[in-house]
């Protein structure tokens, strides 16, 4: 049968083609396997992908191992230096005391970071809750759900992070719940909207129709489904929620100056943006950097896992 | 008919474009088509259309026929750069060749007209169909320096006048709707009409009866011989020998962007003389009926009285299942066939108990099956299996070929032990003759006849006493189909499984089942063994089901 | 004629209807946020006398304290308060501020029109470059061209992440302190002070209006009516115009409305960096100082406003994309029956 021959070349073509790679890597062991999947991803990620992944590495070891980067001490006063612009030995000038700002903003990303991703867990916590139980939930559920969204969606995100500092009072710790609180319906809406399309695809009921019971297809089809989006999602809420953050320490009500947080740096400098701009330019540029690289980054993973 | 009629007022486009009545309107000789990262995709093809006459270009998918449509309206080039070059390329007596990117430009719409399929997609959904179709008079430059543009109350008045040859009733109600608004059959002849508003002598329908029924294929096959009749030159690009039979008086059969055959309809379709034609030819006439299949026995799966219905979002209600009484013996293999919306997909829902009837009740084995609770349906549903008609949007995206077959086994009345299943699932690719590297594959890097044989795979895998098949082979390519075809016949004789297959193409029907039911507006208005209902069809619905469907 | 207008009035009525849907949905927005703010506020405020006496840590009299709740009504049950709060919100009587002795409407109606304005002026200045970014971007060709364009969207995707603090003091210390083309502090609708915080808040919503009308005027060009369109004579410049932009346009259009929230988050810290007044001073302020009637206030006004904008976005977008209006079941068209009965035929078993 001529047809069926056609498909079967079209069938062992490609299956030869698969197996290529895959089949060589193999036989040379698990060490090119993983060079050969680094590879893919290189590729998957395009240029700005990998430059946006390394300047997250960057702001990875700024976190964990500040004094790699910036081996100073970001709190030493030294008044004669005050208001120095910025030169070799100190890149990114100094502050009012004296204080190095490059040191600063590099033992400034683990509060800031940190807060951030804080504040996404939070959001993304929050939102789980809420998105499972709406799209999986019973019809009141979803409706009383979706009322209670439709409410907080009426207020921009910043104007409810300040009403909820309003109430829980200023500080670090009330900052990280605003912003999560206000970032949470985003990433509900958007997790019952994955949800209620995963469960309602074919698959899903291809799943069900073949007879598995209900926690298994959850199990084994919804829950992955409805996650690895999130992956990428995450990625990009923590640079936004980095941005919310530093907007609060930068109107005063987040962390406060002396700390080495990229928006306290910013509140403290603002007054002398005439005479000294690198107090802000230099840490709203960290903060600029992080939330392009992670917003890149969270994109371009968003793209090679679909 | 008015279209006939209608259509007469599009002649004289070959006369008032002063090609004498000898001359081809269109002459290509040694055409030669590449994108720069696709490298070349028509090896020198040669095409000669005389004024009205139909020239069909046909071949399987990749033979180059899409780029040959667009090269005919110089838009070969478009997203990529593409590189024409011919011996000959004579359009109206003007070469082609040397045309600026404005000559092509004014030659569009006035000299010759491009149809494509899908009109939902190809006329411009925000805008009113009138606006559409009266485009190329907007744009058009007159042939002769000085002659008068067309006003806009003279465009309104041919637009209409276009809507009424295409057979669209009430035109100038149509004109003022959206694409969006016609149906599937109004909004291609639409279409065709916006592509001869200007009266092209030639005209250019790139697979105009895809996603159509088979009696609104006919509808707006008859409207493209009308056009042919009244004096326009027609290539009809398709892949669908049927349509090439009732309307193109010759044929160009063409393979991997070379010509291969050609020559009189008749005598290619007839008589073939290359191999490949012979098989496309083949492909198309399908097999007739199933031969040697085992005897029916006791009815497996029944459906009494079964009522759906489903409520509209602007108020009331549409019956998708109307009072109907099926029964499926076992190993017998019955056809539910129809136009799309008489029900058909709704009935085979029902009998698989993915859908609750609201009257009625389906019985399996005799014993209750749609009013059995969930919880004990599941371990009986291994014996009811589906195949859908989207393989790909029913498997997880996430899974391998392996994984969706094992799981299928899992589900059987004795699922094998773990350390079996993987060669439980190779044995099952073997059944549907694929090799068992497809194991590590993803469906959506396979062919679209993979991926149905791997659909066929998993629903084989609980071991099912009876399979239920929604349109298997509608998306596949013409040689592709029979291989599938043949494959369920191989099934029926090899493992004795009853089928219900459900399509709109009567030569699937005709193919693979002993009985048939034909379904119109969610009733069976006829029924019986294959032979005696599609040889002497009772019920108008059957007859003009069958007229539709040539070769 | 007769039938013309019976299908009139039987559009006008579903249009009615979800018009008052919404209108019902902005004031049950108003109830609650009034309501969540006004007991979340009094929870975790304390005692809004030390707020009315003059902020937190001032030590007043218990004369002083008696009489400003007498005055305030703060000696009522909370219930009451809370209902007297609503109705007050109702008939738009927000109080008195605790801070400032002012009633807070005329603060409000003081501060709005400024952010207003900003808000406005930055979203119109935000389309304009989204769609000429977008529009030149599609028609580039040649390898200059598309690497220009290639440019222009990693531009844009950079935009769209600008902070507003960062942006607006970068522009501050180039064209205010350096180049001295702009003063770096305003206020009122004078035109040189109105720019840099304009531009400041238009450039992110830009970056990303321009990625969303980029993308769909990519997807549309190569769409099938654009080949269409182009095998009847069309040029490349009535194909865009006529054809592609429309639906580019669409999702930009949808995303408007949350732009504008955006826009309206952004006044906060653009009206503090550039000291100028408006709304999001006046909240922040309000905020730091536990000043519950204008907080309540100022955040109803901007539900309310924001509100307001989705609503009008929604009538643009049913204006522009026909396909949205809903059928109008034109009696006797046999084309209206047969995408019916295909609507309830389920598409795909399974």
């Amino acid at each position: 049968m001529t047809a069926v021959a056609a498909e079967r070349r079209g069938a062992a073509g490609g299956g030869r083609g698969g197996r290529g790679p895959g089949g060589a890597a193999r036989s040379r062991g698990a060490g090119a396997r993983v060079a050969a999947a680094g590879g893919r991803v290189v590729r998957g990620l395009g240029v700005p992908g990998v430059l946006a992944a390394l300047a997250v590495l960057w702001m990875a070891v700024a976190v964990l191992w500040p004094d790699v980067l910036a081996p100073g001490d970001p709190n030493a006063i030294d008044a004669r230096a005050a208001f120095t612009a910025p030169e070799p030995g100190h890149w990114f000038g100094t502050d009012e005391s004296g204080r190095d700002v490059y040191t600063r903003v590099v033992h400034g990303a683990a509060a800031s970071l940190g807060i951030g991703a804080a504040a996404t867990a939070i959001g993304v916590g929050a939102g789980l809750v809420l998105g499972f139980a709406a799209g999986l939930g019973p019809r009141w559920l979803d409706a009383a759900i979706g009322r209670v969204l439709e409410v907080l969606f009426a207020l921009p995100t910043l104007v409810l992070a300040l009403l909820l500092v309003a109430v829980l009072g200023a500080g670090v710790e009330a900052s990280v719940l605003a912003v999560g609180a206000a970032t949470a319906p985003g990433y509900a809406r958007m997790l019952r909207a994955r949800v209620r399309s995963v469960a309602t695809s074919g698959y899903v009921e291809a799943a069900r129709l073949e007879g598995h019971p209900p926690l298994t297809v959850l199990r084994r089809h919804v829950v992955p489904n409805t996650l690895w989006p999130l992956v990428s999602v995450a990625t990009l809420g923590i640079g936004q929620a980095v941005v919310w953050v530093c907007a609060l320490s930068f109107l005063g009500l987040g962390t406060l100056p002396p700390s080495p947080e990229w928006g306290a740096m910013l509140n403290a400098g603002r007054v002398y943006i005439d005479t000294a701009w690198w107090l802000t330019v230099f840490p709203g540029l960290a903060i600029t950097v992080t939330a392009a690289a992670l917003t890149v980054l969270g994109r371009r993973v968003g793209a090679v896992a679909s | 008919m008015t279209g006939r009629a209608g259509a007469a007022g599009v002649a004289g486009g070959a006369d008032a474009a002063g090609v004498a009545g000898g001359a081809p309107v269109l002459d290509v000789a040694g055409l030669r088509v590449g994108f720069p990262r696709g490298g070349e995709v028509l090896h020198g093809v040669d095409l000669r259309v005389a004024a009205g006459e139909c020239v069909a270009v046909v071949g399987g998918s990749g033979a180059g026929k899409s780029v040959l449509a667009r090269t005919l309206v110089g838009l070969a080039g478009e997203g990529a750069r593409a590189d024409v070059q011919a011996d000959r390329l004579t359009l109206l007596g003007r070469d082609a060749l040397r045309f600026s990117e404005r000559d092509w430009r004014a030659a569009r719409g006035r000299d010759v007209g491009l149809v494509l399929q899908d009109a939902l997609g190809s006329l411009d959904p925000l805008r009113t169909v009138g606006a559409e179709v009266g485009e190329a008079l907007a744009v058009g430059r007159p042939r002769e320096a000085g002659a008068p543009r067309v006003s806009r109350v003279e465009r309104a008045e041919r637009v209409i006048a276009a809507l009424d040859e295409a057979g669209l009733p009430d035109p100038a109600l149509r004109a003022r709707q959206r694409p969006g608004e016609l149906s599937g059959g109004m909004r291609q002849r639409a279409l065709i009409a916006s592509a001869v508003v200007a009266r092209p002598p030639l005209l250019v329908a790139d697979e105009p009866t895809t996603a159509l029924d088979a009696t609104v294929a006919a509808r707006v096959l008859a409207l493209l011989g009308d056009l042919r009749d009244a004096g326009t030159a027609v290539v009809l690009v398709t892949h669908d020998l049927g349509a090439v039979a009732r309307v193109a008086d010759r044929v160009v059969v063409l393979r991997d962007g070379r010509v291969v055959e050609q020559g009189p309809t008749a005598a290619v379709l007839g008589a073939p003389r290359e191999a490949y034609t012979r098989e496309l030819v083949d492909a198309a006439r399908l097999g007739d009926g199933p031969g040697a299949v085992p005897e029916a026995g006791a009815p497996l799966l029944e459906g009494r009285g079964l009522l759906r219905a489903f409520p509209l979002p602007g108020g009331g209600a549409v019956t998708a299942v109307d009072g109907v009484d099926v029964a499926v013996r076992a190993g017998e293999a019955v056809g539910l066939v129809g136009e799309s919306g008489s029900g058909k997909t709704t009935l085979a829902r029902l009998l698989l108990a993915a859908d609750a009837p609201d009257a009625g009740e389906v019985l399996l084995d005799g014993r209750p099956w749609s009013g059995m609770p969930e919880r004990d349906r599941r371990a009986l549903r291994s014996g009811v299996r589906l195949v859908p008609q989207d393989p790909l949007g029913t498997v997880d995206p996430r899974l391998t070929v392996r994984a969706v077959l094992r799981a299928a086994l899992a589900t059987g009345p004795r699922p094998p032990a773990r350390a079996d299943r993987d060669p439980a699932a190779a044995a099952l690719l073997a059944r549907v003759h694929l090799p068992p590297e497809v194991l590590d594959r993803r469906p959506r890097t396979l062919s679209g006849g993979q991926r149905q044989r791997v659909a066929i795979a998993r629903a084989l895998a609980s071991g099912p006493r009876v399979l239920l098949l929604d349109e298997p082979v509608s998306a596949l390519d013409v040689q592709v189909q029979a291989a599938i075809l043949d494959l369920l016949v191989e099934l029926r004789r090899d493992t004795g499984v009853a089928m219900v297959l459900v399509s709109h193409d009567l030569g699937v029907i005709r193919r693979v089942c002993d009985r048939v039911l034909v379904m119109s507006a969610g009733r069976v208005v006829e029924q019986g063994p294959v032979p005696d209902v599609f040889g002497a069809p009772a019920h108008p619905v059957t007859r003009d089901l069958l007229a539709a469907r040539a070769v | 004629m007769r039938a013309v207008a019976a299908a009139a009035r039987a559009v006008r009525r579903p249009w009615l209807r979800w018009l008052l849907a919404r209108v019902g949905a902005a004031a049950l927005v108003a109830w609650v946020v009034a309501t969540v703010v006004f007991f979340a506020l009094r929870a975790a405020g304390g005692d809004p006398t030390e707020a009315i006496l003059g902020g937190p840590g001032s030590q007043a009299g218990p004369d002083a304290v008696a009489a400003a709740r007498a005055q305030y009504g703060l000696d009522q049950p909370l219930v009451v308060q809370y209902l007297v709060q609503l109705w007050r919100v109702a008939t738009f009587d927000l109080g008195d501020s605790y801070a400032r002795r002012v009633p807070v409407s005329d603060l409000l109606a003081e501060q709005l029109p400024g952010t207003m304005l900003l808000a406005v002026l930055s979203l119109v200045l935000a389309w304009v470059l989204a769609l000429a970014v977008a529009t030149l971007a599609v028609r580039a060709t040649g390898p200059v061209g598309r690497a220009c364009a290639a440019a222009l969207r990693g531009a844009e995707v950079v935009a769209a992440v600008l902070p507003h603090f960062w942006l607006g003091a970068v522009l501050i210390v180039v064209f205010s302190s350096t180049l001295g083309w702009f003063p770096a502090t305003s206020s009122g609708t004078d035109p040189a002070g109105l720019v840099l915080p304009t531009v400041t808040l238009a450039i992110p919503v830009a970056g990303f209006l321009g990625q969303v009308m980029r993308d769909s005027l990519e997807e549309a060009a190569v769409a099938p009516f654009a080949t269409s369109a182009r095998a009847r004579g069309a040029s490349p410049v009535r194909v865009l115009w006529r054809h592609t932009l429309r639906h580019g346009v669409l999702p930009a259009v949808s995303l408007s409305g949350w732009a504008f929230g955006s826009l309206l988050s952004g006044a906060v810290v653009v009206e503090t960096l550039f000291g100028r007044p408006g709304l999001g001073r006046l909240l922040l302020d309000a905020t730091m100082q536990r000043d519950v009637p204008v907080v309540v206030g100022a955040v109803v006004v901007v539900a309310l406003a924001y509100v307001l904008v989705m609503l009008l976005v929604d009538v643009a977008e049913r204006l522009l994309d026909p396909r949205l209006r809903g059928a109008v079941e034109v009696p006797g068209a046999p084309g209206g029956a047969a995408p019916a009965a295909r609507a309830g035929e389920p598409a795909v078993l399974g």
